[in-house]
C-alpha cells in the first residue's frame, strides 16, 4: 500500500500516457483489420483467382477440343469419297471396304482430306482406321502427325507420319516416323478404336457426329509418346461402322497447353485433366503437369470432397501425395448431350497447395501483425528515447540539487529557460536559508547558551556546524570562517580528541569530555537522523552537572563527618543485606559518651571535632568491605561484611581501642578523654534483616551506655530479653493498646507576632503505673512491634480529644505526632476522612526523623497530607536526629527546634548562632520556625529578638487534658 | 551512473532489434538474384527444330529444369518446335522482320552459324562472354566453342548444346545376304572410292536396286572439297573467299553423280532413314543424329515388313586422303532482351549442357555432348550402362566420338549468304542427278549424261548461283 504513494518520476507520467495511446493506435489498427474481414476477402479473391484461371483455361481447352469435335466437314469428305469410290465399283460401302486393296486406295485418296483437317484442327494429329473383312486387329489407316500444330509450313516437311501406306512418301513429300508402320494395331494398342468403332454399331439412332468419343491417353506405338484421342465412327448408310476418323492430342502438347504457371499462386500449383463419372468419387488422372505431383502420374486414382461449392473448391485426396492439396475444378463441355459418352466426365483441376490458400490471408495478417509490432516497438522506443531526451534536464537539476551546497553555490544549467529560472530560484532560496541559518547560529550565541549545532548528511561533503561546538569542545576552529566546513577536515579534527568522551552509565547522552589541559566537562550530545541529515546537538551541562551531583551528596552525606547520612545507610544496608549482596557481617552502632556534656561544656565546637575524631578514625581504620554512617548527633553505625566473625569483631575492638587512646584537648588546657559505647550484632546470626539487626545492635549499646559506657559489647538475646521494662510492659501494652488507655494533653503553641494561640500539639499521655511515660510506653511498643498500633491510637484519640473540645471560634491547628515509620492503613484513612472532612485540613503532622526513617512510609504520609492540605512539621530539630540537611532534601511548613537548642539560650550565643542561621534558612525558604520548651523569660526574649515565629512551653502553658483550663 | 549504463544497453538493444527487424524485413521482400525472382518468374521461349522423339527428349529436359533449377531461381521456359531447320529459320525471320501475325522473336532459338550471323545483323545477340566467364568456358570442348564465334569481331554468338557428325549405316540384314553372295567387305565402305564399287556391285546382285543414299549433300561437296585441298568457302574480316576448284569438283562429281545416275545411289524421301525403312536403299550416311530414325524393319510396297538390324560404320572418304568430317549441329542463340531474360535463358543452356543432362540428350538423340567431361568415352560408356536406350543411338555416339577423336572435324564458315550457298550446294547435284536418273529410267542412255559437257554445265551453273550467294 505504502509503495502506491511513493513518489514516481515524471519520465513516467510523461511515456505512460504515451505508451498507452499507442498501444491503443495499435489495438485500434488491429481492431478494424479484424473488423473490416480483409482476411476473408482477400481469401475469396484467392478462390476467385484460381477459379477465375482455371475456368479461363478449361474453357480455351474447350474451344480448343471444338475445332476437331466439330469434325463434320473432314467425315463427310471421307464418307462421301468413300462412297464415291464404292459406288464406281458398285459395291455397298461395307462391300467395298472389305477388300485390302480397295482400303488402300481410299487412304491414299483422302489423304489431302486428311493433310487438310490436321491442319485446321489444331490437333497434333489427324487420321483414319478402317476395319478389315477378318476384323484382324491390325487395321489399314493413315496417321498423320503434326507435332506442333501452331507452326504450319508451306510444305508438309513438319509432319510425320506414323502410319499409312509408304506411297505417302512418295506423292506427299511426307517423313516416316521412326516408328512408322503401314497398319495400327487396333488390339494392343489404339483401344479407342474398338470403342468408337462399337458405338457406331450400338447407337443405332444417334448421328455419327454425336458418337465421338475422348480416349484416355495411349501410346499408338508401343513406344511413342503418349496421346489423348478423339475419335468418330464411319458409317455407312445403314448406321453401321466400317471405321474411324478421329484427331489426337499428344500429351507433350497437351501439357504445353496447361503450362503450370498458370497457376501464379503457388510455385507447385499446376493443372491436371482427370475423367470421373460422378464427379466427386475416384476418378482417373489422365495428365498432370508438374513433377511435383509424380504421384498422380496418368491412371492415378483420387477421391474429391467439396469443400467451398461457390468456387469450386475440393480436397483432393489420393495415395502419396506430398503435401494436402487442394483443386479447383472446371468441369470440360466437351460431349453433347446426346452422346453415350457424356458419362465420362471430363474435368479440368488446378493444384494448389492447401495452405497457399490461405498464404496470402497469411501473409497479410502477418504483415499488419508485423506492421503493428514494428511501428509498436518503434513508438515505444522512440517514447523512451524522446522521455530520456526530454527528462535530460529534469534529471541534470534533479542531480544538482542534493549536490548544493549551502551559500552561494550554483545548479547546472539546463538551457531550458523555465529549468533555469527555475533553478535560479533555487540558488536563491539556497543562500537566503544559509543566512537564516547563520543568523539562527547568531542567536543562540547571543543567548549565551552553551549550545552547539552541527547537521550533515550521508552523502554530502560539507558540514554545517556553529562556531560555539568548537568552544564547547575547546577545539581550534582556525580557517573555518563559516559555518559550512569540509566533513573530512572535521571529522579528522574532531576524531583527535575522540579518547576524550566517556559515556555516562545514567544517561547514553550525557558524555564525559576529558581535557587534562581544561578540566571536565559534561555534554549533553543529541542526534536526530533522519534519511536525508543527522544533527547534533552538543549541550555544555556542566554547571547543572555539578550542582546536582552536590545535591546528590548533601542528601546521603553527612556535611560534618563527610559519613553517609543515616537515609543513605539504611540505603546501602538495604543493598546489601535485604537483596543479598553480603554473606555475613556485623553491624555495630556507637554512641559518643558524653557528647551532650562536651557540647554544653566547652561548645559546639569541641562537640564537632569529638565527633570528627571518631568518623576520621573510621575513614582510616574501617576496611574496604564496611560502610559506615553518622545516623544522627552522637550516633555512629559500621557495618563491616563478608570476613570471619572473629575478623570483624577484631577490627571493631581496634579502632575503640583507637577511639579510647584519643584526648581532645580542650580550651581550657585540659585534654578529655573519648569513648564511646558500642554495641553489635551480626548478620546471619542475630537477624535476617536489617530492621532487626538495627534494632539488636541498637539494644547492645544502649545496654552499654545505661551501664558502663566506653566498651562495646555483642547482642545478646538473653539479656536483652530480661530487659525489665521491656518484658514486663509486654501485657500491660496489650493492656493498654486493646482498651485504648491513653489520653492526650494539649500544650498551646502561641504565636510570637499576636500572641495568640495558633495551635495545640497532642502528647500521649498513657494511663498507666508502668508504661505511663510515654518514652517508656514507646519502647515497649517499638520493642513488641505495636508502633502501628500507637499510631493509630495517636491520630484517633489525639484528633477524637481535640475536636470535641475545640470551640467554634478557635481556628487553632492541631499537632499530631506522627510516629516515624508507622503507618495507617488505607481503612483509618478512610475512617478519618469520613469522621472530619476538611476539617483535616486543620492538623499539622509533626513528624520527628529520630528513628531511621523509611522514605516509603514517609512519602505515603505525605501523600496523605498533601491530599488534605496538611503542613508537615519536623519536630526536634537541632536534637541530633533532625539535622540541616532534613531542611534541604524535604518538604516542611515548621520546623520545631529541639528544647535542648533553647534552654539556657540567652546564655549561648553559638547556640544563638545557630539558631539564628537555622532560622534564616528556613525563613529563606518559607518555612516557620517553632521554638520548644521555652521555660524562661529570658529564652523567650532571645528566640523572639532571634526570629522564632511561635513558641511552646512551660513558660506559656503546660500540657492540659483541657483545651480550655478554667485560667 | 549506473542508470546512465543500463538506458544506454536498453538504447543499442532497441536498435539492434529495429536495424536487424528492418533487414529482415527487406530481405524477405524477394530473393533478388540476377534480376531473378520466384515470386515473379521470368519466361523464357525457345525454339528448335527437334521433331518426333528427339523433341520429346528435348521437351522432357525442359520440363525437369522448369520443375527443378527454373522453379528455384524463378525460370519458367517454354519450348516450342519448329520440326524443321527450314521451318525453323522461316519462323525466326518472320519474328524477326515483325511480319504480321508472327510470333514474337524467341529468347532462345536454334541456328546455324550463317543464320546468327545474318540475324544478328537484325537482331542483336548475346555475346556469351559477356556472361561466361573464362573459367566455365574451359568445361566445354573448344573446337565446338570455336564455332561459335562468328562475324567481324569473331563474337560467341552460338552456344553448344549438342553437335553432330555424319556417319555410314547399314541394313545389316540385307547387307548380310548381299554379302554372303558376293563375298563384299564393310572394309570396301571406309572409301567412297570402295562405296561406289559396292554399290555397283549390289545394283548388278540385286536386279537393279540402289544401294545408298545420304542425307545433306552440301555437307558431302564442303567436307569432300576441303579433304581434296580446296576449303570452298573461307572467311578472312568478314569476307568470304569461293575455292570452287574444278578439279576437286570433277572427282566429287565422279563419285557421287555417276554412281547416282547409273542407279547405284538414291534417294527417294525426304530423309535417308524413310528410304531404308521402305527398302529403297540398304546403306546411308547421315547426322548421327538421325541415326535414332534408322528403321527397325523394313516394309517394302506395304507388304509385310520384315525386322533388320543396323550396322554403324565411320564416315567414308576419299581414298588416301586425311579423313574429314563435317562437325554440325545448331547451336543456341539468345537475343538480347531484359538481363533477367539473358540470365534466365544462360542458366538454362548451362544446366542443358552439365554433365548429366548433356549425356542424357546425347544418348537419347546421338548428338555428341558438348562438356568435356561429357564427350569422354568412360563417361559416355558409364552413362549408357547406367541407362540403357536404343542400341543404334549407343553404338552411333561411339563412332562419332571415334571419329571425333580421329578426323579433321571441319566446320565450314558463316558468313552472310552462307545459308544460300549452302542451299545452293544441296540442291544443285542431287536435283540434277535424280532427273537424269529418271530420265534414264524413262529410257534416255545413261551415256547421254556421262559426258563433261554435261559436268561443265552443272559446274557453271553452280558456280555461277555461288557467286551470287557469296557476293
Amino acid at each position: 500500500m505504502k509503495k502506491l504513494f511513493q513518489s514516481i518520476s515524471l519520465k513516467y507520467y510523461v511515456m505512460l500516457p504515451l505508451i498507452l495511446i499507442i498501444l491503443f493506435q495499435s489495438v485500434t489498427f488491429a481492431g478494424i483489420i479484424v473488423a473490416s474481414n480483409t482476411s476473408d476477402s482477400l481469401d475469396k479473391n484467392t478462390f476467385q483467382i484460381i477459379n477465375n484461371t482455371v475456368t479461363t483455361k478449361g474453357v480455351s481447352l474447350e474451344q480448343r477440343f471444338s475445332a476437331f469435335v466439330n469434325m463434320e466437314g473432314f467425315y463427310n469428305s471421307v464418307t462421301e469419297r468413300a462412297a464415291a469410290n464404292a459406288a464406281e465399283l458398285e459395291l455397298s460401302i461395307m462391300d467395298y471396304v472389305a477388300d485390302a486393296e480397295n482400303r488402300q486406295a481410299l487412304l491414299q485418296d483422302i489423304i489431302p482430306a486428311i493433310l487438310r483437317s490436321l491442319r485446321r484442327s489444331g490437333a497434333t494429329s489427324c487420321f483414319i482406321m478402317l476395319e478389315n473383312e477378318t476384323q484382324a486387329p491390325l487395321k489399314d489407316a493413315v496417321y498423320l502427325r503434326d507435332i506442333n500444330p501452331s507452326d504450319s509450313p508451306d510444305n508438309n516437311a513438319d509432319l510425320m507420319t506414323e502410319a499409312g501406306p509408304s506411297g505417302l512418301l512418295y506423292d506427299h513429300g511426307l517423313t516416316l516416323s521412326s516408328m512408322w508402320t503401314t497398319h495400327l494395331d487396333a488390339e494392343q494398342d489404339c483401344t479407342f478404336y474398338q470403342t468408337t468403332f462399337d458405338g457406331g454399331n450400338r447407337y443405332t439412332d444417334i448421328p455419327a457426329m454425336d458418337l465421338g468419343y475422348f480416349s484416355p491417353p495411349v501410346r499408338i506405338h508401343p513406344d511413342d509418346r503418349p496421346c489423348i484421342t478423339y475419335t468418330i465412327p464411319l458409317l455407312d448408310e445403314n448406321h453401321r461402322s466400317y471405321g474411324i476418323i478421329g484427331f489426337d492430342l499428344t500429351l507433350d502438347y497437351l501439357k504445353k497447353l496447361l503450362p503450370s504457371q498458370d497457376m501464379t499462386l503457388d510455385e507447385y500449383g499446376c493443372y491436371y485433366l482427370g475423367i470421373t463419372e460422378n464427379f466427386t468419387d475416384a476418378e482417373n488422372v489422365l495428365v498432370v503437369n508438374d513433377d511435383y505431383y509424380d504421384s498422380l502420374a496418368a491412371g492415378a486414382r483420387v477421391r474429391l470432397s467439396q469443400t467451398n461449392a461457390d468456387f469450386a473448391l475440393y480436397d483432393l485426396k489420393a495415395a502419396g501425395l506430398k503435401t494436402a492439396t487442394c483443386a479447383c475444378i472446371y468441369p470440360l463441355r466437351i460431349y453433347s448431350a446426346r452422346s453415350p459418352y457424356a458419362d465420362q466426365q471430363w474435368i479440368l483441376g488446378g493444384l494448389i497447395r492447401s495452405d497457399m490458400l490461405y498464404a496470402s490471408s497469411q501473409h497479410l495478417n502477418v504483415t499488419v501483425l508485423g506492421a503493428i509490432g514494428m511501428s509498436l516497438l518503434l513508438s515505444i522506443t522512440g517514447t523512451l528515447i524522446i522521455t530520456h531526451f526530454f527528462m535530460r534536464p529534469i534529471r541534470l537539476l534533479g542531480s544538482g540539487i542534493p549536490k548544493l551546497r549551502p551559500g552561494y553555490s550554483t545548479l547546472p544549467k539546463t538551457r531550458i529557460t523555465e529549468f533555469d529560472n527555475l533553478s535560479a530560484a533555487i540558488e536563491e532560496q539556497n543562500i537566503s536559508i544559509y543566512r537564516l541559518g547563520n543568523k539562527t547560529a547568531d542567536i543562540i550565541d547571543i543567548t549565551g547558551v552553551s549550545l552547539g549545532v552541527c547537521e550533515f548528511s550521508p552523502t554530502g561533503e560539507t558540514v554545517y556546524c556553529t562556531h560555539k561546538i568548537f568552544e564547547i569542545l575547546e577545539i581550534s576552529d582556525k580557517g573555518w570562517a563559516h559555518n559550512h566546513i569540509s566533513k573530512e577536515l572535521l571529522t579528522r579534527r574532531i576524531m583527535q580528541y575522540n579518547d576524550c568522551f566517556e559515556q555516562s552509565h545514567e544517561n547514553p547522552d550525557v558524555y564525559r569530555y576529558h581535557r587534562p589541559a581544561f578540566g571536565d566537562k559534561w555534554l549533553d550530545v543529541k542526534q536526530v537522523i533522519d534519511a536525508e541529515s543527522t544533527i547534533i546537538t552538543i549541550f555544555d551541562i556542566t554547571e547543572s552537572v555539578l550542582e546536582k551531583e552536590k545535591i546528590i551528596h548533601d542528601r546521603d552525606y553527612d556535611i560534618l563527618t563527610g559519613l553517609l547520612n543515616r537515609r543513605a545507610f539504611s540505603r546501602e544496608m538495604t543493598y546489601m543485606i535485604d537483596e543479598g549482596h553480603c554473606e555475613n557481617g556485623v553491624l555495630s552502632i556507637w554512641d559518643l559518651d558524653n557528647l551532650k556534656y562536651t557540647n554544653d561544656t566547652y561548645g559546639h565546637e569541641i562537640g564537632d571535632k569529638y565527633i570528627c575524631t571518631l568518623s576520621d578514625l573510621l575513614k582510616k581504620e574501617l576496611p574496604e568491605k564496611s560502610i559506615s554512617a553518622r545516623l544522627s548527633g552522637d550516633e555512629f553505625t559500621m557495618f563491616l561484611y563478608d570476613d570471619p566473625r572473629e575478623k570483624l569483631v577484631s577490627i571493631l575492638k581496634n579502632i575503640h581501642n583507637l577511639l579510647m587512646q584519643e584526648r581532645l584537648s580542650l580550651p581550657d588546657g585540659l585534654e578529655l578523654n573519648m569513648s564511646a559505647s558500642a554495641g553489635m550484632a551480626f548478620y546471619g546470626e542475630d537477624a535476617a534483616n536489617y530492621a532487626e539487626l538495627l534494632k539488636y545492635a541498637d539494644f547492645a549499646m544502649y545496654q552499654i551506655k545505661k551501664s558502663s559506657k566506653g566498651s562495646i559489647k555483642a547482642y545478646n538475646k538473653d539479656s536483652y530479653l530480661k530487659d525489665y521494662i521491656l518484658v514486663q510492659g509486654v501485657g500491660e501494652l496489650d493492656r493498654i493498646i486493646m482498651d485504648e488507655l491513653v489520653q492526650y494533653a494539649y500544650q498551646p503553641i502561641v504565636s510570637v507576632k499576636t500572641g495568640g494561640v495558633f495551635a495545640y500539639e497532642a502528647l500521649m499521655r498513657p494511663i498507666s503505673d508502668l508504661l505511663g511515660r510515654p518514652d517508656n510506653f514507646l519502647r515497649v511498643a517499638e520493642a513488641q512491634f505495636k508502633l502501628d498500633k500507637v499510631e493509630r491510637l495517636t491520630w484517633f484519640h489525639g484528633l477524637r480529644g481535640f475536636f470535641d473540645q475545640v470551640r467554634d471560634d478557635d481556628n487553632a491547628r492541631i499537632f499530631i505526632n506522627s510516629i516515624p515509620n508507622q503507618l495507617l492503613s488505607e481503612e483509618d484513612w478512610q475512617r478519618l476522612e469520613e469522621l472530619y472532612g476538611n476539617k483535616l485540613s486543620r492538623i499539622v503532622m509533626e513528624i520527628t526523623e529520630g528513628a531511621r526513617s523509611e522514605v516509603d512510609i514517609e512519602e505515603k504520609k505525605r501523600a496523605f497530607c498533601s491530599k488534605w492540605n496538611i503542613p508537615v512539621a519536623l519536630d526536634d530539630y537541632g536534637s541530633g536526629y533532625s539535622n540541616s540537611d532534613l531542611l534541604v532534601s524535604r518538604m516542611f511548613h515548621f520546623v520545631k527546634l529541639d528544647m535542648g537548642l533553647i534552654q539556657g539560650i540567652d546564655k549561648n550565643p553559638s547556640t544563638q548562632a545557630l539558631v539564628r542561621s537555622t532560622i534564616d534558612y528556613c525563613h529563606e525558604n518559607f518555612l516557620m520556625v517553632i521554638a520548644e520548651g521555652i521555660e524562661t523569660q529570658e529564652e523567650y526574649d532571645t528566640v523572639k529578638e532571634l526570629g522564632a515565629d511561635f513558641v511552646q512551653g512551660f513558660l506559656l502553658a503546660r500540657p492540659s487534658f483541657h483545651l480550655y483550663p478554667d485560667k | 551512473m549506473k542508470k546512465r549504463s543500463s538506458f544506454t544497453t536498453v538504447f543499442i538493444t532497441a536498435l539492434c532489434i529495429i536495424f536487424s527487424t528492418v533487414f529482415l524485413l527487406t530481405s524477405c521482400g524477394g530473393q533478388e538474384k540476377n534480376g531473378l525472382s520466384v515470386e515473379s518468374p521470368t519466361s523464357v521461349t525457345i525454339w528448335h527444330y527437334y521433331n518426333g522423339s528427339l523433341a520429346g527428349a528435348f521437351d522432357d529436359l525442359v520440363a525437369e529444369f522448369n520443375n527443378t533449377v527454373g522453379r528455384e531461381n524463378g525460370i519458367v521456359v517454354h519450348s516450342e518446335s519448329m520440326s524443321t531447320v527450314a521451318g525453323l529459320e522461316s519462323a525466326l525471320w518472320d519474328a524477326a522482320n515483325k511480319k504480321v501475325g508472327a510470333a514474337e522473336m524467341p529468347n532462345i532459338f536454334q541456328c546455324y552459324q550463317d543464320t546468327a550471323l545474318a540475324l544478328d545483323e537484325r537482331i542483336p545477340l548475346v555475346d556469351f562472354d559477356d556472361y561466361i566467364p573464362e573459367d566455365e568456358k574451359v568445361s566445354y570442348v573448344k573446337l565446338f566453342l570455336d564455332s561459335g564465334y562468328i562475324g567481324e569481331n569473331n563474337r560467341w554468338k552460338i552456344f553448344p548444346i549438342a553437335k553432330s557428325t555424319e556417319v555410314l549405316i547399314l541394313n545389316r540384314t540385307d547387307w548380310n545376304r548381299f554379302a554372303a553372295d558376293t563375298g563384299a567387305s564393310v572394309e570396301d565402305l571406309s572409301t567412297w572410292e570402295g562405296l561406289a564399287g559396292t554399290a555397283e556391285k549390289y545394283y548388278e546382285w540385286s536386279d537393279g536396286r540402289a544401294f545408298f543414299g545420304r542425307d545433306s549433300f552440301a555437307n558431302y561437296l564442303i567436307t569432300a572439297s576441303s579433304q581434296l585441298g580446296h576449303e570452298l568457302f573461307q572467311t578472312t574480316g568478314g569476307k568470304v573467299t569461293l575455292d570452287f576448284d574444278k578439279e576437286t569438283m570433277r572427282q566429287i562429281w565422279d563419285s557421287f553423280y555417276v554412281p547416282y545416275v547409273k542407279g547405284y545411289y538414291k534417294h527417294v524421301g525426304n530423309y535417308r532413314c524413310d528410304d531404308v525403312k521402305l527398302g529403297e536403299i540398304i546403306a546411308l550416311v547421315c547426322s548421327s543424329s538421325s541415326a535414332a530414325f534408322f528403321p527397325t524393319e523394313v516394309t517394302i510396297d506395304d507388304s509385310a515388313p520384315y525386322p533388320i538390324t543396323y550396322m554403324v560404320l565411320p564416315l567414308p572418304n576419299f581414298n588416301r586422303t586425311a579423313p574429314y568430317a563435317i562437325q554440325q549441329g545448331a547451336g543456341m542463340a539468345v537475343t538480347k532482351s531484359t538481363e533477367a531474360e539473358i540470365r534466365a535463358s544462360i542458366t538454362f543452356l548451362k544446366w542443358f549442357t552439365q554433365m548429366e543432362q548433356n549425356l542424357r540428350f546425347s544418348v537419347s538423340s546421338g548428338y555428341m555432348p558438348v562438356s568435356v567431361e561429357a564427350i569422354k568415352p568412360e563417361n559416355v560408356d558409364r552413362y549408357l550402362l547406367e541407362h540403357p536406350t536404343s542400341a543404334i543411338v549407343g553404338d552411333t555416339l561411339s563412332v562419332s566420338l571415334d571419329e571425333n577423336s580421329r578426323y579433321v572435324m571441319y566446320t565450314s564458315p558463316a558468313f552472310v549468304g552462307g545459308t544460300q550457298a549452302r542451299d545452293v550446294l544441296e540442291r544443285t547435284m542431287p536435283e540434277l542427278a535424280a532427273d537424269d536418273r529418271a530420265a534414264v529410267e524413262a529410257g534416255m542412255p545413261v551415256e547421254d549424261f556421262l559426258t563433261d559437257e554435261h559436268f561443265e554445265e552443272w559446274y557453271n551453273d553452280t558456280l555461277s548461283k555461288l557467286k551470287e550467294c557469296c557476293r
